[in-house]
């Protein structure tokens, strides 16, 4: 704002004034800069901008003007002249930046959140574990609550299910249950395969986990006997990190000849994983084929009563409706995952493989749905995932058992027993640990998936691979919840509801966005009424569901969760390499702390950069306008700028002085400044061109060469010319005017140009090395400062009385004041008001003629002193005064010649200065 | 070098007293013919100004104009820890930011010094011109000080009334009104005692008490009290510090038309 440090420049000339002593006088106040600082500076008690900011600093600041019996002016800013533009358009870059901090320091606060209470989790685990985990453990495992997933397919659902239901509602009272330590093992269970899911989903996805990917030996037998679809998904995993995130898993060569063989190994690599996808995707083509037509023979012998048809067609994708399949879920399921399902069902007890299943069974019946076609591929792909999925997940229920499909099924049957030693022990057996690793893989590519599907809609060989998707999404979330719970339940013994409401709401919020995402697609294509409902009903779980979890900031930024999420997956994954195990408790609170305190710290940069992006805005002008009209208080908006209309004023002798921070005031010709007028830690000080003049000997047209020199709002000046330095050029090139600076740049030019040194002053040798941008001095600057567009009304101002009422309306609505607080405020300045109308109290000074101001001001640098004395003896005035001498000299040599026989400076400028007190010019011959 | 030695040393602390409560900085001006002093109030309505002759110290010795820079709390508690018959020396370097001062108990069994930081002030002086006054009156320094505190009791402002009658001092305020009127009294036995009115015209002037209340803290300065009216120029209130010097003080008046805004 303003001259570039000029401020610091004219300190010692201003000299302390007492607001009593402006009674009466009418000043000008520049309140753009106010609201500008009324709305970045003010907060309230938590640190927080407070919205009405500006309305409460007008309010007290017209009250404290009052209450001095100042009557004020109140000028506003205008539309920004094209030079400030340019400027403010740097501003408002700053601002852009501060906003994006302020963003990214809230994104980490969240982070930090989560951590923590990722923290708590693993700390309150630990202490459980080691004190009651035989507790835990012990109880049966009759999961009644339900994950809300279940509500997906009701009427597959069997009396249990209505129970599931129910328990979706129920979840908050869970949370009192867990606080008071009970462990019912269904909540349990119902919390780990949420802590599961999300470890599933994000794990992998995580840019920490890249590694894991990044190691698989895609040649190996191992990952050879995997599945098609997973083997295909994991390739083109591999694939889209390697594109993104190549170097970060393998490091930049150092030398830069190798940067070449570098970037053909990546090609290589590269190459050889396109080729393995495409064998991949070769295989599962024929696999599909297959296993379209053994899906479509399934449908004719269950579904007597699915109807399907055709809806649409492309070259690559056909849409195929078929209804009636939902029905026929459970027989469906059964004959899908016979070998899990059969045994399983009548036991109540294993309601997690139930509701696993469930989902299954939802996976099953949406994949048919969406893509009966001659594509037929990713459906089987799909299902058999889907199976794939379910089976270790249920082997991951039961850490222990490294089964394969049929022993789930003795699994499923075996007591929960079994559950508890796994959780026990926790030693991830070889199958488990790579049954995980599938989970997790699956479900991390299923978020890829989605991710491609938003991203890449359009490109229609991805549409062809990620025709599932859209349906594959709807059974993924549920699948997450279903398999969330298994997890947590395993490895959190003691789950804390915060954070799993947290994490829900994350799988909500994926929920939502899937569904958001599906919807249109599942308008096109298809018109089947059970799938709307599906949507629906989901919908309705988001919305409850984000309802609970309302306390909860809600990161719907995809990225974003995925960043945060490898914290507690990381934490939840116990057969994988637990990076919190090492922690000991106390490192684990240390951690605690020190998040604590960058959260602080980070709060704060977020609050401060956040306040400072905050804007003036035309409503708040607006706002302070209607008030200043309640208080009766005149106010103009300038054309442009307001500090050139109030120096408009001042020289016109409208006001006597104008009230501001901005130093732009001094070039635009403003002989009267009162700084620091609201400041509560600064004392008034009143400013005077005057006083400028006689001790700096600097006048509008010295202002206005500082502010070409050093920058301003107009002008980015001269890098490394500051206002003092601006002093030494003015003193080494005088010149009437812009004339100096013509002066300086014709001898930078040439002096510049010169290849030697010549023999010059230290000065000159340093200015010789300054760069002058050849657009220097600019007239169009000087002649923004000299003639600026202002209101050239010469009206005088006049002053209403304060409509009690109106403020009183104004303050409530506004900014929800008591009627006392107001009463409080105003009563006593509008009594003062009152009896100022009855009787005025001049000042003695308007009585007694003002002789010399004593000279004993703050000393000056002596490079000021020096370059002042050259630019008062060599500026356009001759400005020999005596005060000159004396205000070098010693305090004692102030006042020689007696203080009435002294000659007053004030007669040196009497004469094209505006009256100033009142008496001055009229008995200022006196001395 | 500067150096002035006052016996009755009292008087030094009742100036002090009367000083303190209206400026709180303020610039000692001391010259070859004597200290004085001139300073607003913080609001820029009154004026006090003091003058101390050389001839009334008993050594008074100015090398070189002085402008000490006071401020008036300071200089109070220092001052009060001299006796009421301590005489008073102060002292000061031409070039020191210090002023000392060194109090003599009566028999010179107790030499107390002292040592005062000085500042640099930023004043502004005031002409005072040299004015014939329409009505000067004499009064007892306590009467007007009585005067003052209980008309401050009705309301904010005094009007002052002076007639060949006599001077009428009254208040208007929410709760009523009061008045107070002193006639000539020329047959008192001491010359303090005695009210005097000189007069060339009658004058009205309405003042805000609270200042008149400032300056009273002089009362103990001197018995009489010299209040010096013109419509439309400043009260002079002035009590006379023995014979070595005056305090005066300036007060603007109050302005009761609506007309005049400014």
């Amino acid at each position: 704002m303003g001259v570039t440090g000029l401020w610091k420049l004219l300190e010692g000339t201003g000299h302390p004034v007492s607001l009593e002593s402006l009674e009466g006088k009418v000043i000008a106040v520049d309140i753009s800069i106010w609201l500008n600082m009324a709305v970045k500076g003010m907060r309230d008690l938590h640190g927080h901008a407070a919205s009405n900011a500006h309305l409460i600093t007008l309010f007290n600041r017209i009250c404290k003007l009052l209450h001095f019996g100042i009557k004020p002016v109140f000028v506003f800013d205008g539309q920004a002249p094209l030079l400030k533009q340019k400027t403010l358009r740097e501003r408002r870059e700053k601002k852009n930046l501060h906003l994006q901090e302020s963003k990214n320091a809230s994104e980490k606060i969240m982070q930090n959140y989560l951590k923590r209470e990722v923290m708590k989790l693993a700390i309150k685990s630990k202490n459980k574990t080691q004190k009651s985990g035989d507790v835990q453990e012990t109880t049966s495992t009759t999961p009644e609550n339900a994950e809300p997933v279940k509500s997906n397919v009701p009427k597959t659902l069997t009396d249990q299910s209505q129970v599931d239901d129910d328990g979706m509602f129920v979840l908050p009272p869970m949370k009192q249950n867990l606080q008071l330590g009970s462990s019912d093992e269904d909540q349990e269970t119902d919390w780990n395969t949420r802590s599961t899911t999300h470890e599933a989903l994000y794990g992998a996805a995580s840019s920490g986990d890249f590694a894991d990917i990044m190691s698989i030996d895609v040649e190996s037998e191992d990952f050879k006997s995997l599945p098609t679809d997973i083997q295909h998904e994991m390739l083109s995993d591999i694939k889209e990190i390697r594109k993104r995130r190549r170097t970060a898993l393998e490091t930049m060569p150092e030398k830069s000849e190798s940067f070449s063989s570098y970037q053909l190994t990546g090609l290589l690599a590269k190459r050889h994983l396109s080729e393995r996808i495409r064998a991949v995707e070769k295989k599962m083509e024929a696999q599909n084929t297959a296993s379209m037509a053994e899906i479509a023979l399934q449908e004719d012998y269950e579904g007597n009563s699915i109807a399907a048809s055709k809806i649409s067609s492309e070259d690559a994708t056909h849409y195929i409706l078929i209804q009636g399949l939902k029905n026929k879920l459970p027989k469906v399921d059964e004959k899908e995952v016979v070998s899990v399902t059969s045994s399983i069902q009548d036991n109540t007890e294993k309601h997690i493989l139930s509701s696993i299943k469930e989902e299954k069974v939802e996976a099953h019946t949406d994949i048919p749905q969406s893509s009966k076609s001659v594509n037929v591929e990713p459906e089987v792909p799909v299902i058999t995932k889907q199976k794939d999925a379910s089976v270790s997940l249920t082997d991951f229920v039961k850490q222990k058992s490294k089964l394969q499909k049929q022993d789930v099924l003795q699994l499923s049957s075996s007591d929960s027993e079994c559950e508890k030693d796994a959780a026990e022990k926790r030693i991830p057996s070889v199958s488990n640990h790579s049954e995980n690793v599938v989970i997790e893989k699956s479900c991390q590519s299923e978020i890829n998936l989605e991710n491609k599907f938003t991203k890449e809609l359009k490109t229609p060989d991805v549409e062809i691979e990620l025709l599932p998707k859209p349906m594959i999404t709807d059974t993924a979330p549920s699948n997450q919840n279903g398999r969330d719970t298994v997890n947590v339940d395993e490895i959190m013994p003691t789950p804390k509801l915060d954070i799993e409401l947290q994490l829900d709401k994350k799988v909500i919020e994926n929920k939502a966005k899937v569904i958001g995402i599906k919807e249109p697609e599942e308008v096109v294509s298809s018109d089947s009424d059970q799938e709307f409902v599906d949507v629906e009903s989901n919908l309705e779980v988001t919305e409850e569901k984000s309802d609970k979890t309302k306390t909860f900031k809600i990161i719907s930024d995809e990225e974003h969760m995925a960043e945060l999420m490898p914290t507690s997956t990381e934490l939840y994954t116990a057969p994988e390499p637990n990076p919190w195990q090492g922690l000991q408790e106390e490192q684990l609170v240390e951690m605690g702390e020190e998040m604590d305190r960058e959260d602080k710290a980070l709060l704060e940069r977020m609050q401060a950069s956040a306040r400072a992006a905050r804007d003036v805005s035309d409503s708040a002008t607006s706002e302070c306008q209607e008030l200043l009209r309640l208080f009766g208080i005149p106010f103009i908006v300038s054309p442009q700028e307001a500090e050139a209309q109030c120096a408009f004023l001042d020289k016109n002798g409208l006001t006597s002085g104008t009230i501001t921070e901005d130093s732009d005031i001094w070039p635009f010709g403003g002989f009267v400044v009162f700084k620091d007028v609201f400041d509560r830690k600064r004392d008034p000080k009143c400013y005077t061109l005057r006083d400028i003049t006689s001790e700096l000997g600097l006048q509008q047209h010295q202002f206005i060469n500082i502010a070409l020199l050093s920058g301003s709002d107009y002008t980015s000046g001269i890098e490394g010319v500051g206002p003092v330095r601006a002093l030494e050029i003015m003193k080494e090139f005088p010149g009437e005017g812009m004339g100096s600076m013509e002066k300086f740049k014709e001898w930078w030019s040439k002096a510049h140009k010169e290849v030697k040194a010549p023999k010059e002053t230290k000065i000159k040798g340093q200015l010789r090395r300054l760069n002058i941008p050849s657009t220097f001095p600019s007239h169009i600057v000087a002649n923004a400062y000299l003639e600026p567009s202002v209101n050239r009304s010469m009206e005088s101002f006049s002053w209403g009385i304060p409509d009690l009422d109106g403020i009183r309306c104004f303050a409530k609505q506004r900014m929800q004041w008591t009627k006392k607080k107001i009463d409080d405020d105003l009563l006593p300045i509008l009594k003062k008001a009152a009896d100022r109308k009855i009787s005025h109290q001049p000042l003695i000074t308007s009585y007694l003629p003002t002789g010399s101001p004593c000279q004993q001001r703050k000393q000056k640098s002596k490079r000021v002193r020096r370059a002042i004395t050259s630019t008062q003896n060599g500026g356009a005035k001759a400005e020999k005064t005596v005060n000159k001498v004396n205000s070098n000299a010693g305090r004692g040599r102030k006042r020689r010649g007696g203080k009435t026989k002294q000659p007053s400076p004030v007669k040196h400028f009497a004469a094209e200065e505006k009256p100033n007190l009142g008496l001055s010019e009229s008995s200022g011959s006196d001395s | 070098m500067f150096e002035a030695r006052l016996v009755q040393g009292s008087l030094l602390k009742k100036v002090q007293e009367a000083l303190k409560d209206i400026v709180q900085e303020a610039s000692w001006d001391c010259t070859s013919s004597g200290l004085s002093l001139q300073a607003m109030d913080g609001s820029h309505v009154s004026l006090v100004q003091l003058t101390l002759r050389a001839d009334g110290f008993e050594k008074y010795r100015c090398d070189r104009n002085l402008a000490m820079g006071i401020n008036m709390g300071s200089m109070s508690k220092i001052l009060k820890c001299a006796g009421n018959d301590d005489v008073i020396t102060l002292k000061a370097e031409d070039t020191s930011d210090r002023l000392e001062l060194m109090f003599e108990s009566p028999k010179g069994e107790k030499i107390s010094n002292y040592e005062m930081k000085l500042m640099d002030l930023d004043c502004e002086q005031l002409g005072i011109p040299d004015q014939e006054y329409s009505c000067s009156i004499k009064m007892p320094s306590h009467e007007f000080a009585r005067i003052c505190r209980d008309l401050s009791q009705i309301g904010e402002c005094v009007v002052i009334t002076c007639t060949k009658d006599g001077v009428q001092f009254s208040a208007k305020g929410d709760m009523g009104s009061g008045t107070v009127k002193m006639s000539q009294n020329l047959g008192a036995e001491k010359e303090d005692d005695q009210v005097t009115i000189e007069m060339t015209e009658p004058v009205q002037l309405t003042f805000a008490i609270k200042y008149l209340n400032m300056f009273t803290k002089a009362t103990s300065l001197s018995g009489s009290v010299c209040l010096s009216m013109s419509n439309d120029v400043p009260l002079v209130v002035e009590y006379k510090v023995e014979d070595m010097g005056h305090i005066k003080y300036f007060l603007a008046p109050k302005i009761e038309d609506e007309d005049n805004d400014d």
